[in-house]
């Protein structure tokens, strides 16, 4: 008989591991988004040439957040667990992961590098000089310790555990079904550096614990391409551009909190409503039971591509282009405000996703009609809306 | 009558996953480098006065290599009204099934001219494009993504796409140490990373996509002109073409095709 004591704790610590990742890659966004794009911004073109790089870095990273968050998902599905796609707002304290690292929205400065690297900071890690002064590696218990630790109970576990529905968790290309010929992908196969692969038993579950911790922080043979090691190439020339240019800023004024912008605000909600329609769209498409391949190829064909970057990004990137009325720019604020739990009910699943689509539409129509944004704010909301638009006649077809 | 026509586009676009809008591209493997505009995704078939070009571009234009009317070899192929590839991030079609958005033909000769436009919808022409049924979107788009390195290799002579990346990047390793302007410098090395980066990666999209066409074939059905020529004008003319050896450096790719119009009756 399986050890249901142990069971119930991996379960726990999946869910734990799922809400971190997931709160990761939006403050990772939150950061790329807030950079200036324009030298008449108060950056040259120097800069902005790096800045490029670092923001095609960070966004690297987030993708690979939410990759784990999908992997997670499968190793949940493949223990008989349902996915989790919901997790805390934020900002989050200190303690709450028990990672001594406040989860929280920030634009791009010298300080949210330092906490990104926190977070990604290898178990091994005995030396934090390179993040600054007075920081004692001892205190910071890392990612790598949680997922050590879910990878124990595996082992413990055995392969009794893995009691979920064959097949039922996702590959790469069921996210992203790039479509060639003469060329033939594996299904595994590495796309914009995302890497979703099924877990099965407990060589496969162990493979990919494995590949998030290496994504995170690196592997014991080294760290090149790590999140933890992008994080500290960008930390080290952020402080070299500081050194010869003391007024040197990448990141907009964007900050979270009130709006009270009515125009921004508008944006903000529109953006939030997206977001926890995409969320709905995943928890389906994560956990799908009796939905048809139909189904499943509208989910996929909605969620990933058009609403993750076509709706949210430039939603995003708008932002801190707005004010927020009190002296400040907008950012995307990743607010969940409904449940996100399974229906059970999949028609009425299906015609509440809809309808969020179809009200996102008709909102989005509204917004790229108001002659009152910024002209570069416009031609953005404009192609958004016609996106969304798109988004649910297709979404609608499928069903 | 065929009008047998190819040469090099310029085609300045970002790249997934970045938005389609994207203006200067991040997280795909095209960029605008410093000092240049924004992208524009426009497809031209020919160059334009005032447009940015990257050192070591080939001759751009697409021209009419072989007719049975001899007046239009030589001549001009365009496509009016800012024609772009649209995709929209998988919003309209799947990769390499996207339609050219407006497609507007216009073949110049000496002293001849065919012009003709293809909506994406006969029967509602001006409907918005993200509103174009599926079907429609799909009868003018591509027919996918085809990994055709000898279909290429004929039509330009690049055979070995991995050595040209290694050329070009020799090319503008030298070009550096002779410019002293500091944004031209650091457009330089933007793209002397990115070219470094594939060669390191050969199988990175940024050497693989050289290898690869669309095909594309309708028959354009909208309001048709002949200038100096008598053709069908009422008859739908068809026209067959692939977009390949593209070329993410030079931001160019090579189209290759023909117009088949039917002679007036």
């Amino acid at each position: 008989m399986i050890d249901v004591t142990h069971r119930r704790r991996l379960a726990a610590l999946l869910t734990e591991a799922a809400e971190l990742e997931h709160a990761l890659m939006c403050q990772y966004l939150y950061a790329a988004f807030s950079m200036k794009r324009r030298p008449d911004e108060g950056v040259t073109w120097q800069q902005l040439e790096l800045m490029r790089q670092w923001e095609a870095s960070i966004l690297l990273i987030a993708r690979q957040e939410m990759e784990h968050l999908g992997l997670v998902c499968n190793l949940l599905t493949a223990i008989g667990e349902a996915p989790w796609l919901t997790r805390p707002n934020l900002p989050l304290a200190p303690r709450h992961y028990h990672l001594e690292v406040p989860s929280k929205l920030e634009r791009l400065t010298e300080e949210t590098l330092v906490r990104f690297a926190l977070f990604e900071i290898p178990d091994d890690e005995t030396d934090l000089s390179e993040l600054g002064p007075g920081l004692d590696p001892k205190r910071y218990q890392t990612i790598g310790e949680l997922y050590d630790e879910i990878s124990q109970l595996f082992d413990i576990l055995g392969e009794e555990l893995f009691i979920g529905p064959p097949g039922a968790e996702l590959a790469t290309t069921d996210v992203i079904p790039v479509p060639l010929r003469g060329i033939s992908l594996p299904p595994t196969a590495r796309i914009y550096d995302v890497e979703l692969v099924p877990v099965t038993d407990l060589k496969t579950a162990q493979e990919v614990i494995a590949q998030i911790v290496e994504e995170g922080e690196g592997s014991p043979g080294g760290s090149d391409g790590s999140h933890y090691q992008r994080v500290l190439e960008i930390l080290k020339q952020f402080r070299e551009q500081r050194a010869q240019d003391p007024a040197f800023d990448p990141a907009r004024d964007v900050a979270p909190g009130k709006i009270t912008d009515p125009r921004t605000k508008r944006v903000s909600e529109l953006f939030d409503q997206a977001y926890n329609t995409l969320l709905l769209m995943l928890v389906r498409f994560f956990a799908h039971s009796d939905e048809s391949p139909d189904d499943l190829t509208g989910l996929q064909r909605a969620a990933f591509f058009p609403m993750m970057t076509t709706v949210m990004r430039p939603l995003g990137e708008v932002l801190t282009l707005l004010p927020t009325g009190t002296g400040h720019n907008a950012g995307p604020g990743f607010e969940i405000s409904r449940t996100l739990t399974l229906n059970p009910h999949r028609e009425s699943a299906f015609q509440i996703i809809q309808d969020e689509l179809d009200d996102l539409a008709s909102k989005a129509q509204a917004l790229s009609e108001d002659a009152g944004y910024p002209e570069e704010a416009r031609a953005r909301l404009n192609l958004m809306y016609e996106n969304l638009a798109r988004i649910a006649l297709d979404f609608e077809a499928v069903r | 009558m065929i009008v047998a026509f190819e040469g090099w586009c310029s085609l300045r676009l970002p790249t997934d996953p970045d938005p389609s809008d994207e203006p200067r591209g991040i997280s795909g493997y095209t960029f605008a480098f410093a000092g240049e505009p924004d992208f524009d995704r426009v497809l031209n078939l020919q160059p334009r006065a005032g447009a940015t070009y990257r050192s070591h571009s080939p001759q751009l234009g697409v021209t009419v290599r072989q007719s049975d009317d001899p007046r239009f070899v030589g001549g001009t192929v365009d496509l009016l009204g800012d024609p772009i590839i649209e995709n929209r991030n998988w919003t309209l079609t799947l990769p390499g099934f996207e339609p050219i958005v407006p497609f507007h033909l216009r073949i110049e000769g000496d002293g001849v001219a065919l012009e003709r436009v293809a909506p994406l919808n006969p029967a509602d022409p001006t409907q918005a494009l993200w509103e174009v049924p599926q079907d429609l979107l799909e009868n003018q788009g591509a027919r996918g993504m085809e990994y055709e390195p000898a279909t290429i290799g004929d039509a330009t002579g690049i055979w070995d796409p991995l050595a040209v990346v290694t050329e070009r990047l020799a090319a503008l390793q030298q070009d550096l140490q002779h410019t002293s302007d500091p944004v031209a410098r650091t457009a330089l090395e933007g793209r002397i990373a990115e070219l470094e980066y594939a060669v390191a990666n050969p199988g990175d999209r940024r050497v693989l996509a050289r290898n690869f066409v669309e095909r594309f074939g309708f028959e354009l059905t909208g309001k048709a002109k002949a200038e100096g020529v008598a053709v069908d004008t009422e008859q739908p003319w068809r026209v067959d073409f692939w977009l390949g050896a593209w070329d993410p450096d030079l931001l160019c790719l090579y189209m290759k095709g023909a117009l088949n119009v039917p002679n007036a009756s």
